[in-house]
């Protein structure tokens, strides 16, 4: 299964926030899309989402091409989990629900609710089904909106900045579930990430993005310092620990170390 | 907790809330029925069932059209409003948002007042002209709105702002009207506006009707695509919701539903803002059963109403709409204060 990004352009006022994207993923890949604020991440993701409007052939899945799609079937092949989603009074049950619609329409079918009953048990939902997703705290809701994603059975998932607001333990609970998923079912997942660090740990191939262009296409374990400086204009350096890539922003201090202090000198 | 015992503490509770409301829905109808002119007649209970009867007649002819035309324009409210909450995803929004009201309103004042104003000495035809005018303003006002959507993209704020100058320019053109026409047809363009049950005929009960189940039909398969909606466009979008064509179906036949019940009837208040989100406090948000229940909650909210316009200054009766703001107003209010779950 491959999907195929060709040739993505997109202006809004004359301002191009796309530049010609080209991309191709294969099955079972998780793509880091990094980059500083406004460099179109999560407009590219909405682009392959179908939400923002696309040529024919723009966007294509084995052949597919979303942009002949209905938005239910669309919701077959894509699962988008947006940066900004609204949260509204419904409970966990049917936040779930949602998940299988594009399938069944109003009326569930037994099949559906067979696959709701894995997804609780895979997910550990079942103390929170009669719960509002209001009350639920932000691990607890973004737990719920990743398996309603996945209940749509989609061959492409696309999280933006879906770890913004857990804390670390759900963090890592989280990416690792989402390269669980990936590999086990066979998705293109796409992640927009903040944070190098899981980046690195969590993905197999990088999309740096810079003012609507792809900076670099590259294999996770390939990165480089200079490729990060590059795309966020600030110094940094990659520090190799126990196996482990860590990313320093900022000067050196091996460097500097003799000249410089961050407080001064307690008197 | 498994999926089949959720599905089932779910069907309990919506049963019970449905259950509470039809219960209350037949002693109000059961109280409108042997109250009239007389007041509260307990013992025409058994009367009712009894066929040739004088009160058999009365109860005919006058009281159960109108206690009828109670739970059917008030489950249109409930209907129109449950679909603007959530299609615009405002919970202030109910079916005068988008200005449908002052639009009807300015409808049935051109009649009154521009339409060969000696029709208005007839009765049924002055009836069925104004209620004609009132419906075309309302819709043309929905269709206006909808136009305008368009051109921005059909954001809800957009449609809400365009309701509101929409509704204010209606509103100028009723008082424009009034302004320059004589003291008996201003008088009457205002008694219109007073919604008023009495007007019930079982025509129109059936139009009524029939409006009603087109629009709980449209309404209803769609309950999910509201449920989606709450996450906002572009998640409903990822759900399979065909948003802007979803939201131009869905403000039609609420408006519709508005349009009807405001024609025949004049303005009714706050039923189509509150029937919502009381069922909201008992059941939570989720469409697939908020949209038949508000729908019932409004016809009994009204039918209680309706009661209460009758008794409340007995032997002299108000006209419902009064009554429903007088109401509507601290109940909301109240909601919103101690409910503490509007949102």
């Amino acid at each position: 299964m491959n999907l195929c990004v060709q040739n993505l352009h997109y202006c809004v006022k004359r301002k191009i926030l796309l530049d010609h994207i080209c991309i191709e993923a294969k099955a079972g890949e998780v793509l880091g899309v990094i980059g500083p604020n406004g460099a179109g991440k999560s407009t590219l993701l909405k682009h392959i989402a179908g939400i923002l409007p696309l040529n024919v052939s723009t966007v294509t899945l084995d052949k597919r091409d979303f942009s002949q799609l209905e938005p239910r079937d669309l919701a077959k092949e894509v699962a988008y989990l947006s940066q900004f989603a609204n949260t509204p009074r419904i409970s966990v049950l049917e936040a779930l629900e949602l998940g299988r619609r594009a399938y069944s329409g109003m009326q569930l079918t037994a099949i559906d609710k067979k696959k709701l009953d894995e997804s609780v048990t895979q997910f550990e939902l079942g103390e929170l089904l009669e719960r509002h997703l209001e009350s639920l705290s932000g691990g607890e809701r973004q737990k719920v909106l990743i398996a309603s994603a996945l209940l749509q059975e989609p061959k492409v998932l696309l999280l933006d900045e879906p770890i913004s607001h857990l804390d670390p333990k759900n963090q890592l609970e989280m990416l690792s579930a989402v390269r669980k998923i990936t590999q086990e079912k066979k998705l293109i997942t796409f992640i927009v990430l903040h944070d190098i660090q899981h980046a690195i740990h969590y993905t197999s191939r990088l999309l740096m993005l810079k003012k609507g262009k792809i900076l670099h296409d590259i294999s996770t374990k390939s990165l480089s310092h200079s490729m990060l400086e590059e795309l966020f204009d600030v110094e940094a350096s990659l520090h190799i620990s126990h196996g482990h890539t860590f990313v320093y922003y900022g000067h050196s201090h091996d460097t500097y170390h003799i000249h410089h202090q961050h407080t001064p000198p307690i008197i | 907790m498994s999926v089949r015992k959720a599905y089932r503490q779910r069907a309990f509770k919506r049963s019970l809330t449905a259950f509470f409301l039809v219960v209350l829905g037949f002693v109000f109808l059961w109280l409108n029925l042997i109250s009239g002119s007389n007041g509260v007649m307990l013992s025409d209970t058994f009367k009712l069932f009894e066929w040739g009867n004088q009160l058999g007649m009365i109860v005919e002819a006058i009281r159960l059209p109108r206690a009828l035309g109670a739970i059917l324009v008030g489950m249109l409210l409930g209907l129109s409003g449950v679909a603007m909450q959530g299609v615009l995803r405002n919970p202030l929004a109910s079916p005068f948002t988008l200005g449908i009201s002052q639009a009807a309103s300015f409808g049935a004042s051109f009649a009154i007042i521009m339409l060969e104003p000696t029709i208005a000495t007839h009765p049924f035809i002055s009836k069925f002209s104004v209620a004609l005018s009132a419906f075309g303003t309302s819709m043309l006002c929905a269709i206006c709105i909808i136009w305008i959507g368009k051109k921005v993209g059909m954001s809800p704020t957009s449609l809400i702002l365009a309701g509101v100058g929409l509704g204010s320019l209606f509103h100028s053109g009723t008082m424009f009207l009034q302004y320059f026409t004589t003291e008996i047809n201003a008088a009457a363009t205002l008694f219109w506006t007073f919604g008023d049950l009495s007007k019930a005929t079982y025509p129109i009960l059936w139009f009524l009707l029939v409006t009603f189940c087109l629009a709980l039909g449209v309404l209803w398969t769609a309950h999910w695509k509201f449920d989606a909606l709450g996450f906002g466009d572009e998640s409903a979008f990822n759900k399979g919701v065909n948003v802007k064509n979803f939201r131009i179906l869905m403000l039609l036949f609420s408006s519709l539903c508005t349009a009807v019940a405001v024609a025949f009837f004049g303005m009714i208040g706050f039923i189509g803002l509150v029937a919502p989100h009381l069922v909201r406090l008992a059941i939570g948000s989720s469409h697939s059963a908020l949209i038949p229940l508000s729908a019932l909650s409004g016809g009994v909210l009204l039918l209680g109403a309706d009661w209460c316009a009758r008794m409340l200054l007995y032997p002299s009766s108000l006209p419902v709409g009064i009554l429903t703001s007088f109401i509507g107003a601290p109940m909301l209010l109240y909601l919103l204060v101690f409910g503490g779950k509007i949102k």
